[in-house]
């Protein structure tokens, strides 16, 4: 579904990522683990557009997106969920996702995403299309929470809310970077509950992480990108064990709540 | 589940009783209690007071149409002095080459402004913050030194000055209840437009321009169509001028002339749509006053600006939402004892 070939990326004259290749099936679960500084931020922020892949290819059932600016990406069915406080913190939560759900709305929006799938390969989810109150189904806090500017959301908060903007773009894939990055224990245990539920949906995802022990549950696959390369990839119970995983993240998840400063 | 959605209604009615809804009620109240006053004026008023009010409501549009792109865009222009200026041109040139009427000259140059502001706005809308400043201020430049230089069509710096409207409009009364009903409309025009899913995007855009990005936002399309509303908003302005001045001239499109609405935002209130009304007021009447009684008036509003946005980023409409809380906490507190 989703494929980087040798993928580089510079920050002016810094290679932050030296070929990195790696691949998330349909209806897959992939983390990709990485301590700080290791190019996991960067790598989701290439695949959506806000860095420019150069050189390399990333495609999404086929279609090339390297070469697309960021609302081309998702609008091709990329559905992004940034790390730390990033929303837009003037508008209330329930303008925020009218702002997404709107966003789909849009007459030649949508044509343009219907001839992005017109390959066939069927959209995210059970042919159920995310809407305002499927969301606040599964996140009934975002109903109180309506009318409270976001910027004045706590940290979990603004997940939900960051969660649901990306979900109501029905997105065929999700790009989810830390989402475990500054949240209580208590938090991070129903994110990893939202991310079983949506991998129930079919939904791909693919999870920048350094919290192993959150990301292990959910996960089908695992890579260890680290100094802008992946150093390994394996199966979810084969990852668990690995030794060299835990040896480089060691560090990190130690400072879970130091956030990615790349 | 009955008791969580019974919680959860009473939350949500909390929610509601601390946020706007209470102060939007009172600020339509005002609006409508101003616009009344503002009627009325047109009767008791002296002419010398009318014609001074007239100018008010002129810049009044200018400082809001200049905030769409300054507060909501987060972009700051140095051209919509040009626009202004080629909106009171339209007027001025239709009247002396082609003996066109007001109106039609007008449109034209409304029109003639938003083509300006779509070649402007794509090529600076390119770039972001500094550089986008800066090449909005070389065009306005570049416009400038055309109605200087090109004498046969607008006098050069002599500027173009007759009697180009008609009688009704230059008598004070006639001149200030067009230039009322003009400004209220397209004020409001300009308040739909902010709370429209456009303008809540123009925000979003203003806040955090990747995430918008990530959300399939085309941003530079957005961008662009806000900067050609506010250029029209800043033209009708211009328009307006040339009814109340029966002039135009090069001057009104010098760069620094950009500032000037810039300015009364600051001081109103960038981040409130009201705010820049109440600082185009408050600019006007503070500068007449000044200009009267001291020589270095720029000295007094330049400090007032400093003061301002060190002190007070929020400006008159904060300083005004400071003494509502403070009156309604007042009130709540006597209210408690009685």
């Amino acid at each position: 579904m989703l494929t980087l070939d040798n993928v580089h990326a510079y920050y002016g004259d810094a290679h932050i990522l030296q070929g990195v290749s790696l691949a998330v099936g349909a209806g897959e679960v992939v983390a990709l683990f990485g301590r700080n500084g290791a190019g996991k931020t960067t790598t989701m922020r290439t695949i959506m557009g806000l860095n420019r892949a150069a050189p390399g290819h990333i495609t999404l059932d086929g279609t090339e997106l390297s070469r697309l600016p960021a609302h081309r990406v998702a609008r091709a069915g990329v559905g992004y969920v940034p790390s730390g406080r990033r929303v837009f913190a003037a508008l209330t939560t329930g303008q925020c996702l009218s702002l997404a759900a709107g966003r789909q709305r849009g007459g030649w929006a949508r044509a343009w995403r219907q001839g992005g799938s017109a390959d066939g390969s069927p959209p995210a989810g059970p042919g159920n299309p995310w809407t305002i109150d499927r969301v606040h189904s599964i996140f009934p806090k975002l109903v109180e929470l309506a009318d409270r500017r976001a910027g004045l959301l706590s940290g979990g908060e603004q997940q939900m809310l960051k969660l649901g903007q990306a979900l109501l773009r029905n997105p065929r894939i999700l790009l989810l970077d830390e989402p475990s990055e500054g949240l209580a224990p208590a938090v991070v245990a129903e994110m990893s509950q939202w991310i079983t539920t949506l991998r129930q949906e079919g939904m791909s995802v693919l999870i920048a992480e350094q919290n192993v022990r959150f990301t292990m549950a959910v996960i089908d696959r695992g890579y260890l990108l680290a100094k802008g390369r992946i150093r390994f990839e394996a199966a979810a119970r084969d990852l668990a064990g690995s030794p060299e995983l835990h040896e480089h993240l060691a560090m990190g998840t130690a400072r879970t709540d130091l956030g990615d400063r790349q | 589940m009955h008791t969580d959605s019974l919680a959860s209604s009473a939350e949500h009615d909390q929610v509601h009783l601390a946020r706007p809804p209470a102060r939007t009620t009172a600020g339509t109240v005002a609006c409508v209690v101003v616009m009344g006053l503002l009627a009325l004026a047109g009767v008791v008023w002296s002419p010398a007071a009318l014609a001074n009010l007239q100018e008010a409501l002129g810049l009044v549009l200018f400082a809001v149409a200049t905030n769409l792109l300054l507060g909501y865009g987060g972009l700051v222009s140095f051209a919509q002095a040009a626009f202004y200026g080629i909106g009171a041109y339209g007027v001025a040139i239709g009247w002396l080459h082609w003996k066109l009427p007001f109106w039609l000259g007008g449109l034209a140059g409304i029109a003639a402004a938003a083509v300006a502001a779509v070649i402007v706005g794509v090529i600076s809308l390119r770039t972001r913050r500094l550089y986008f400043a800066l090449l909005t201020l070389a065009f306005t430049q570049l416009f400038f030194v055309i109605a200087d230089n090109q004498t046969a069509i607008t006098n050069g710096a002599t500027g173009i000055f007759g009697a180009m409207v008609p009688a009704w409009l230059a008598e004070p009364q006639g001149g200030y209840y067009f230039t009322l009903v003009v400004v209220v409309v397209v004020t409001l025009a300009c308040y739909a437009f902010v709370r429209s899913p456009f303008g809540l995007t123009l925000k979003a855009i203003r806040d955090n321009r990747e995430r918008a990005e990530a959300l399939g936002v085309n941003v530079y399309r957005h961008q662009l169509a806000a900067f050609v509303i506010s250029s029209i908003g800043c033209a009708i302005a211009g328009f307006l001028f040339a009814i109340y001045s029966q002039s135009a001239s090069p001057d009104l499109l010098s760069w620094t002339n950009s500032g000037e609405p810039i300015f009364m935002a600051v001081l109103g209130g960038m981040h409130t749509f009201l705010g820049p009304v109440a600082g185009a007021i408050v600019y006007f009447y503070a500068q007449s006053y000044l200009t009267q009684h001291i020589t270095d008036w720029q000295l007094v509003l330049g400090l007032l600006l400093l003061v301002i946005v060190l002190f007070k980023p929020s400006g008159l409409a904060g300083i005004g939402a400071d003494a509502g809380r403070a009156v309604r906490r007042l009130r709540a507190r006597t209210g408690g004892r009685a």
